[in-house]
C-alpha cells in the first residue's frame, strides 16, 4: 500500500529551490553524478538484460560510492 | 529496443542490429557514453526548468530530448517521429516482459502523442491547483505519461530514453523527485501489465514509482 503524504508534493506552493534524486533510497541534490547515474541506469534499463544489467548496476553503484 | 520494419518480432534490444547500437565512426562504447552524457545533461536542466514554471509537453518537446540526446550520433533519425520513408511505413517492434508489440502507427503517431501529452497536461493543471491531491495523484500522472508514450514508440530507437526523461520531467513539473529504476527487471514486468493489464493496469507501475519517490521524502 502506498502511504499518502502531501508534505511537499505536488500541493505544495511550488517554492521548490532545487531538483532532487531519489537513488538507492537517498534523497540527494541532483548533480552531476546524480543525473549520470540515473542515465547510466536508464541505457541499462534499455539494454533489456537484467543479469547483465544487474552486473552493470552494482558495478555503477560501486563506482559511484568510490566518489562520493 | 528494436525496430524491424516489418519483419517479424525478434525480442532483442541490445543488438548489433539495433538502430541506435553503434555510431557512424564511433565504438558501442562511445556510443553509450555520449548518450549517456547527453542523458545526464538534459536531466541537470530540469531544475531550470521546474524553476520557470510548469513544464507543457508536447511531441515537440518530446522530439527535443530525443534530439538532444541522441542528435550527434544519429541525425538522421535523433528527435524525428517514425514517419514514411520511400512510400512505406516506419512500424516499430519491440519487446516488454517477454511480449512483442508493435508501436502506434505512423499515420495516427502525432496525433496519439498529442492527446497523451495534453491529457498530463490537463491532469497536472488540475492537481497543481487542488486542495486534494495527493502525492500518488502527481506519480500517476507521470507514470501514465511515461507508459502510454513508450507503447507509442515514437522513434526508431531510444525510446526508452527519451521517454525518462519525459517522466522525470513531469514528476519534477508536480514538484517530485527524480527517480531511478534500480530493480530493472520489475520496471519491465510493470510496464508490460501497464500495456496489457486491465482493472486500473496502470496502478502497480505507479505504486512501485511512488515507492521510489517517496521513500525518502523529507517534509
Amino acid at each position: 500500500m502506498i502511504e499518502h503524504t502531501n508534505n511537499g508534493g505536488p500541493t505544495s506552493n511550488g517554492t521548490r529551490k532545487r531538483v532532487h534524486a531519489v537513488i538507492n533510497g537517498k534523497r540527494v541534490p541532483l548533480d552531476r553524478a546524480a543525473a549520470l547515474y540515473i542515465a547510466q541506469q536508464t541505457h541499462l534499463l534499455a539494454l533489456g538484460d537484467p543479469k547483465r544489467a544487474a552486473e552493470m548496476v552494482a558495478e555503477a553503484e560501486r563506482e559511484r560510492a568510490s566518489v562520493a | 529496443m528494436s525496430p524491424s520494419h516489418g519483419a517479424p518480432f525478434r525480442g532483442f534490444r541490445d543488438d548489433p542490429e539495433s538502430p541506435f547500437f553503434c555510431a557512424a565512426g564511433r565504438t558501442p562504447e562511445e556510443t553509450w557514453d555520449i548518450s549517456v552524457n547527453r542523458f545526464a545533461d538534459i536531466l541537470e536542466t530540469l531544475e531550470a526548468l521546474a524553476a520557470a514554471g510548469p513544464i507543457e509537453m508536447s511531441p515537440g518537446l518530446l522530439c527535443s530530448w530525443h534530439r538532444e540526446i541522441f542528435g550527434e550520433l544519429f541525425p538522421d533519425r535523433a528527435g524525428r517521429l517514425r514517419g514514411f520513408r520511400d512510400g512505406q511505413a516506419e512500424h516499430v517492434y519491440f519487446g516488454v516482459h517477454d511480449r512483442g508489440y508493435r508501436g502506434t502507427t505512423p499515420r495516427e503517431l502525432r496525433r496519439r502523442l498529442e492527446k497523451i501529452c495534453t491529457e498530463f497536461n490537463t491532469t497536472a493543471a488540475a492537481i497543481r491547483v487542488s486542495d486534494t491531491a495527493e502525492r500518488v495523484d502527481a506519480v500517476a500522472a507521470a507514470t501514465r505519461l511515461h507508459a502510454k508514450v513508450l507503447r507509442a514508440h515514437p522513434f526508431v530507437d531510444g525510446n526508452l530514453r527519451g521517454t525518462t526523461v519525459a517522466l522525470n520531467a513531469g514528476l519534477v513539473t508536480l514538484d517530485l523527485d527524480v527517480v531511478a529504476f534500480k530493480d530493472l527487471a520489475l520496471h519491465d514486468e510493470l510496464l508490460g501489465i501497464a500495456f496489457v493489464g486491465r482493472n486500473d493496469p496502470y496502478r502497480p507501475l505507479t505504486e512501485h514509482i511512488a515507492e521510489l519517490v517517496g521513500a525518502t521524502r523529507t517534509p
